[in-house]
């Protein structure tokens, strides 16, 4: 008997956006256990799940979501913990709709399931109630591992290998873990809370995290490999990238890690309660169009921004941001300028920026990636007048390592090269992965490395072959 | 680790800080930095390494009383740890045999001078050091450097002590006493900095500053610290914090540095005015 | 007929009256000579030198400041050797100040990296000082044209004190022209600061270098107006740099009104200053910028039990309260610290509400009686031979009173315990109640003479035995005073304008022959006072039982349990007293005239705006009018009422029980609506001990409590903590307090009562 498909996507309580664009806290505010059992219910439980070829880790999907349906959430963490240890976190930052949502059969009627929704129900009733299980450790292997970087890759990698017995090391540059997940990412969308939950939980297992601890100068890589058998970098695209316009140096001109880190990590929106201090510019332009844009953009609406501007080449749908992001920018109130590109700075007499000459431009050809390629329009020139302007057209990785490291092979922009079966670099005992070796890309990729680096570095500490 | 042994105070707005953390003195060289916070609220700031004991495994830091984070710091005493430490940060002065090299220090710069002056002894040069201050009562470690260099060049503004008058001062003494000058370097303030720098470039001396933008992460993260360097965008925690001096713009670096002013105002007025209010 | 002298300034014959100094005439005639230790409240002191001048004849250059222009004499103010001199002398306080900026080559472009110098801690040349820019100092080095000092310079050291509240003090700084001193020991003769040691180590401070806190130092701030350089500053002053506006206002703190000047940076007072005419006191010098500054403004209307509201929602919800009410069932409670405008424009709201009901808790009285005392003009306290002083003095009259008797004037203090001005009196004694002297004056006299007084009906109940045992005072004592204030020639009452009832103040007037001076004690008290003519005495207010609706403008507390509506720029109290709350403007956030003591009108200058929605106390008025389809009256209230001697009711204050204390309330000029300086302001807080509770020794031992222990108040119904501290000088049965706004409720219903107010303590 064919099971009645409903085919409305159960909603998700949101703070309203005249609400949310003043303050910090999140906007999906999650399903409730009733909510979560009647999008539950909705999976058809196919028995070929075309769901989980679209998931980088692999969870089994149908399973967990069967859990909850039946309104047994502590059975439906487990299952996720099976493959994914920061479910808090990937339900909140997964761009599910090009991952497990674009495969789901109900997807070409416009109702795929809500996974990741789901999978952040989960997570967040675990933790609500006190109820986190500590898998059981085998015995010690005698191992040494050294993770750098506490990002996704990171925290990922370490909580693998602690449970397979090895002795795990995370060095973290910053004074505080997470990485790109606390200063990257804003509290709006994924509260610092979770991440330092999660943190928390994989130093229970045993993790040892040091922090301040820059490998490259702190400590060489090649130091770290005396001691330590094998080593995972997961240093992150920590370079931003700035477009070397005329003007970049203008004070009011930010960098989106700058932006970002000054308000997420240093909490400059709590200023001057906190030192680091933030400006809280009256009229703000993002340049570019991913996730970050986005993030940057609605921060600065929060912050106290009366108009907020991304400023993008190419058109709406050619933005890489994840579609609900964009979605909840647009009715916050931010404005969107497509098809525009800036050209060059203009500051006033103490050396603010002031204005922003920006020229239209028109989609051609494609290019290498596949998008269509933008050419200025001539004669379009106009200003934009602006306050603050955060560039936010992407990172490349931080070159720190590849520069103080001997034999570690790079791409042409900085990226360490690795074999992408298992995560291994061009030197003995070294493994790579997440934005270091991919350029800035997603968390669940990142994390979806560092469980292939896992299973390549876990064979050669027990069996010693490169 | 990061445990304070040592703070002492120098003179009014300067104070020395001994610090434990192996990992720093084994690797610190001189030019280079640390980036700290006083307190979990704190700004991470960059504060020069001015000495460093691999045996002990102890960095000495000189810095002044230059705002919140700093006068926050000063009140620390000895065996409290400090909330961060990292280190150490941004390219070290490139030290070869240069021959004759005069090193110029001013405010925390007379600190920060010192293990220049120390490797470029090792490697063999000439090392003469100048140290300027407003007056006699504000000059510092004169033992150290005078322990260490070939030649101590101590000026005031007010001739209180040594030569009178500003930075080219010092340059146009050692000229005198030297015939010539094969490099400098000048660590301090920036005004000064940029005066040695207008002083040697027609004298066609190489010189070598070790810029102070702000800066948050000091690896390299967010480019807040960018200057301009012959007309390219540098990071001067990763690229720097040395640059030629006759290719800064100046100007620019003074202006980055003002950008968060009002928020450092309001920051110190909380701070020191907080007893009354 | 006041006699005249020539002589020849710079070749210039000049005529000016005999006995004016040098400095003075060449002033009139426009003839510049630098000075740095010369001030206009002060006397001539010639401590700094920097302005000497050749007088033909006298070998020595003479200090122009100090001596007396005679008849004949010839003087050169500019000559060669004279401008030399004073390149030395300042060359010589140079040497000593750090003065590295005013000779460095790159001073102008330092001023671009100031930025960086100015957040140092300590100054260690102009650029790092507050008062770079507007340091006297700095002007005469620019003026004598300066460019280098031949001394050595020295930087003594001194490690600059930042502890004590309000100001910091940096001797390093100091070029020892004594005006802080002389306008400490001289001016307010309080005598904090002095010279200590001699020749080269003299420097200026308090004895044995304890803290002014210690030492007993007022906080007045004026050691800080006069200071030339940057040695004494507030501490807001700092990182501000030169002001970009200097506005003119007044203080709202107390009826003197002073006049101040603000020191203003982007719209926001950093500093307040006194103008040469007079000195400020503490309030008034840093408790305006205290004020200023405390960013704790409830920034939305609230409404009980809901929160916060939109001004929409509680506009309606007030207006709603008063329509659902009869008229004399509400009553409305005006500040004292409203502004006339405000004042006024309340009169005629309740006469379009056709309310009945309007009070102050500082009408004592009926708003008409008062009338029959004020003063219209400021009394010259100087003229006097006998004044009688019986309640705290406002700074500016209490300088007075204190000259006055430095100079052989007859000062009588009664007051409940020591005030600042008890040390410069003949005679001081401790009385619970001020209205106890024209009472136990006029009964002495009465007693021994047949002639009918108007109050004896009063008389009679006084017995002059009980009250002089209370005060303490011997009859022998008594009749010296009266002989003293029989035979003085001018002679003055000094005292708290509603302490004692305005009829027997008069009747007291007449029959010595002693003028009355009587003070009004908040901001604007006058002001409210002359509209007050319709207005009912507090205590037939608060004992109204049919008010059921209190709209309280800027007296938190004024409810009483009743439904309060309370509009006031500042919430006192998070949880009590008031059903809705709306925030209005604060002082220098809009215009308006206050009246002061002597009747003068002054002005209230608007600096800036609030960042939030505020309203002014008569927009909220108008708005509420709208909603119940009214508008404003034009009535003012300013019609007189006669006032009639008929119903003339007044009792006697009542007497303590065994157990209780008499409360003094040791507040002066601290509210301002909701404000409470020592409450709101840790500087304060510190300066006049709000916490503390002061008994005499004999009372602690009877009470067998200690030194330092907790206690608790009981006052009225109000129950508040407060730490015990024995003092010397309390009479027995009377404890001092710096009330909170609880605590005064309890104390003005108690005086609009007639009773002294009283206490208990308990552990």
């Amino acid at each position: 008997m064919p099971k009645e498909i409903k085919l409305e996507r159960t909603p998700m309580p949101k703070q309203s956006p005249e609400e949310r664009r003043k303050n910090f806290f999140e906007v999906a505010l999650g399903y409730t256990p009733e909510l979560a059992m009647e999008e539950a219910k909705r999976c058809l439980q196919c028995k070929k799940p075309l769901c989980v070829q679209g998931c980088p880790v692999e969870i089994s999907i149908p399973e967990f979501i069967k859990h909850i349906a039946e309104g047994d959430f502590d059975r439906a963490i487990r299952k996720l913990k099976e493959k994914n240890l920061l479910p808090a976190v990937c339900g909140r930052v997964c761009p599910q709709e090009e991952q497990c949502e674009k495969f789901c059969v109900l997807a070409k009627k416009e109702a795929p399931i809500a996974i990741g929704r789901l999978e952040r129900f989960a997570a967040d009733w675990e933790a609500k109630s006190g109820k986190i299980q500590i898998p059981e450790i085998p015995s010690p292997t005698g191992k040494k591992v050294a993770i750098v970087g506490s990002g996704p890759a990171g925290l990922t990698i370490a909580s693998d290998l602690i449970q397979l017995g090895h002795s795990v090391t995370i060095f973290e540059a910053l004074h505080a873990p997470g990485g790109v997940l606390t200063y990257g990412i804003p509290e709006f969308r994924l509260p610092k809370e979770i991440v330092y939950r999660e943190v928390d939980f994989i130093k229970k297992l045993g993790v040892n995290l040091m922090l301040d601890f820059v490998i490259g100068m702190t400590a060489t890589l090649d130091e770290i490999l005396e001691e330590f058998n094998a080593v995972f970098l997961g240093t992150g695209a920590g370079l931003p990238w700035f477009m070397e316009i005329e003007g970049e140096h203008y004070n009011g001109i930010y960098s989106a890690n700058e932006y970002l880190t000054r308000n997420n990590l240093m909490r400059g929106y709590e200023f001057p309660k906190a030192d680091t201090p933030i400006k809280r510019a009256k009229r703000v332009a993002v340049i570019g169009g991913g996730n970050v844009a986005m993030d940057a953009a609605r921060t600065a609406l929060r912050l106290g921004a009366e108009e907020v501007r991304i400023v993008y080449r190419r058109s709406r749908a050619e933005m890489p941001a994840r579609l609900e992001e964009i979605e909840n920018a647009e009715e916050e109130g931010v404005i969107f300028e497509f098809l525009t590109l800036p050209k060059r700075y203009i500051a006033d007499d103490f050396g603010w920026i002031k204005e922003i000459e920006c020229i239209r431009m028109k989609l051609g050809e494609p290019d290498a990636s596949g998008r269509r390629r933008p050419i200025p329009v001539e004669g379009s020139e106009f200003r934009i007048p602006v306050d603050a302007v955060v560039v936010s057209i992407g990172q490349s990785p931080n070159p720190l390592i590849p520069k103080t490291t001997k034999g570690l092979e790079t791409g042409k922009w900085g990226n360490i090269v690795v074999d992408p079966k298992t995560g291994k670099t061009s030197k003995k005992g070294v493994w790579a992965g997440g934005d270091v070796v991919r350029g800035g890309a997603t968390v669940i990729l990142a994390m979806g490395d560092a469980r292939i680096a896992a299973r390549s570095m876990h064979q050669y500490l027990m069996e010693g072959i490169w | 680790m990061k445990k304070i042994l040592r703070m002492k105070k120098l003179i009014p707005n300067f104070n020395e800080m001994v610090v434990y953390h192996p990992y720093i003195a084994k690797k610190a060289r001189g030019g280079q930095f640390v980036i700290v916070r006083a307190d979990e609220k704190g700004e991470r700031i960059p504060l020069s390494i001015s000495d460093y004991n691999r045996d002990e495994g102890t960095i000495t830091i000189v810095f002044e009383e230059a705002g919140v984070s700093t006068r926050k710091l000063a009140m620390k005493k000895e065996g409290e740890v400090l909330p961060t430490l990292t280190g150490p940060l941004g390219m070290p002065s490139v030290i070869e045999k240069f021959g004759k090299v005069l090193l110029i220090g001013g405010c925390y710069g007379i600190g920060a001078i010192y293990p220049l002056e120390k490797e470029l002894k090792e490697m063999g040069n000439t090392v003469i050091v100048g140290i300027e201050a407003r007056s006699s009562a504000f000059l510092f470690w004169r033992e150290r450097h005078i322990n260490c260099a070939d030649a101590f060049y101590p000026l005031t503004r007010d001739g209180s002590e040594g030569l009178r008058g500003h930075v080219d001062t010092i340059i146009d003494a050692v000229l005198k006493d030297f015939g010539s000058i094969d490099r400098i370097f000048a660590i301090g303030c920036t005004l000064m900095m940029k005066k040695v720098a207008e002083k040697t470039k027609p004298l066609g001396i190489k010189t070598i500053v070790n810029l102070n933008p702000i800066m948050i992460d000091g690896t390299g993260m967010c480019g807040v610290c960018r200057v301009n360097v012959g007309g390219k965008m540098k990071f001067a925690c990763v690229d720097g914090p040395d640059f030629d001096a006759h290719e800064v713009d100046w100007d620019v670096l003074i202006m980055r540095k003002k950008a968060y002013l009002d928020e450092e105002l309001t920051s110190l007025t909380m701070m020191e005015c907080m007893k009354d209010f | 007929m006041p006699e005249y002298i020539r002589a020849i300034i710079n070749g210039k014959e000049v005529k000016a009256k005999k006995g004016r100094t040098i400095l003075e005439i060449a002033k009139d005639e426009g003839i510049y000579i630098p000075t740095l230790c010369t001030h206009k409240l002060l006397s001539p002191y010639g401590a700094c030198r920097v302005c000497v001048v050749e007088v033909e004849g006298v070998q020595r250059l003479l200090t122009s400041c100090n001596t007396e222009l005679k008849d004949g004499m010839i003087i050169n103010t500019d000559t060669e050797r004279v401008k030399r001199a004073r390149r030395e002398i300042v060359e010589f306080m140079l040497s000593e100040h750090p003065s590295a900026c005013l000779l460095c080559p790159y001073q102008e472009e330092c001023y671009n990296i100031q930025h960086c110098n100015v957040k140092l801690g300590t100054v260690v040349g102009c650029r790092f000082c507050a008062k770079d820019g507007i340091c006297e100092l700095q002007k005469v080095v620019r003026e004598l044209e300066i460019k280098e000092i031949s001394l050595l310079s020295v930087y003594r050291g001194i490690p600059p004190e930042k502890d004590d509240p309000f100001f910091e003090r940096d001797y390093n700084l100091c070029i020892l022209c004594g005006r802080c001193v002389r306008v400490c020991q001289e001016v307010r003769m309080t005598g904090t600061l002095s010279f200590l040691k001699r020749g080269p180590s003299t420097k200026v401070g308090t004895l044995f270098d304890i803290s002014h806190l210690e030492a007993g130092c007022e906080f007045c701030g004026s050691c800080v107006d006069v200071c030339p350089t940057g040695a004494l500053i507030e501490r807001t002053r700092k990182w501000k740099g030169v002001p970009d506006e200097r506005i003119n206002n007044t203080c709202p703190f107390c009826s003197m009104n002073c006049d101040v000047i603000m020191d203003v940076k982007k719209k926001e007072v950093f500093s307040v200053s006194s103008t040469e005419e007079g000195l400020l006191c503490s309030s008034g010098k840093f408790g305006i910028v205290g004020m200023f500054l405390s960013k704790e403004r409830t920034k939305s209307p609230l409404i009980k039990e809901k929160g916060e509201v939109s001004w929409e929602e509680a506009l309606s919800f007030v207006s709603e309260i008063l329509k659902s009410h009869k008229e004399d069932e509400i009553g409305m409670v005006l500040s004292p610290s409203l502004t006339n405008e405000t004042i006024s424009s309340a009169i005629s709201f309740a006469e379009s509400m056709g309310i009945t009901k309007i009070t102050s808790p500082a009408l004592r009285w009926e708003g008409s009686i008062y009338s029959e005392i004020l003063l219209n003009k400021k009394p010259k306290i100087s003229l006097y031979d006998l004044l009688i002083v019986s309640t705290q003095l406002p700074a500016p009259l209490e300088i007075e009173v204190k000259h006055l008797s430095a100079d052989g004037g007859d000062v009588y203090e009664f007051n409940p315990s020591e005030t600042f001005l008890t040390r410069h009196v003949n005679s001081f004694r401790c009385i619970p109640e001020p209205s106890f002297v024209p009472l136990m004056l006029l009964k002495a006299i009465r007693e021994k003479s047949d002639k009918k007084l108007e109050i004896d009906n009063i008389l009679n109940e006084v017995d002059l035995k009980t009250a002089l045992s209370l005060c303490g005072i011997s009859e022998g004592e008594l009749d010296e005073l009266i002989e003293g204030v029989k035979k003085a020639k001018k002679k003055a009452f000094i005292y708290d304008i509603n302490s004692i009832h305005p009829f027997i103040v008069k009747v007291f007037s007449e029959v010595f022959s002693i003028d009355i001076i009587p003070v009004t004690k908040e901001g604007n008290e006058r002001g409210l006072i002359e509209l007050s003519h319709e207005m009912m005495q507090y205590d037939k207010f608060l004992s109204d039982e049919k008010i059921k609706v209190v709209y309280s403008i800027g007296v938190p507390y004024a409810g009483n349990g009743k439904k309060t509506i309370l509009q006031d720029p500042f919430l006192v109290s998070q949880n009590g007293y008031w059903d809705v709350f709306l925030p209005v403007f604060s002082y220098t956030e809009e215009n308006g005239i206050y009246t002061n003591l002597w009747g003068k009108k002054k002005k209230l200058t608007k600096i800036s705006e609030p960042d939030f929605g505020a309203f002014s106390n008569i927009k909220i008025m108008e708005e509420i009018l709208k909603k119940l389809g009214k508008s404003l009256s034009n009535k003012k209230g300013t019609t007189k009422k006669k006032s009639s001697k008929n119903g003339f009711s007044w009792s006697l204050p009542s007497v303590k029980k065994e157990d209780e204390f008499y409360i003094y309330p040791k507040t002066f000029t601290n509210f301002f609506n909701g404000f409470e300086l020592h409450s709101n302001l840790k500087g304060f807080k510190r300066i006049m001990d709000g916490e503390g509770i002061y008994i005499g020794e004999s009372d602690a031992k009877n009470l067998n409590l200690k030194d330092g222990e907790r206690v608790v108040l009981k006052i009225g119904e109000e129950r508040t903590e407060r730490v015990l501290y024995v003092k010397r000088d309390i009479k027995e049965g009377v404890a001092e307090i710096v009330p909170s706004y609880k605590e005064m409720k309890e104390i003005l219903s108690m005086k609009a009562k007639g009773i002294i107010p009283k206490g208990k303590i308990e552990r």
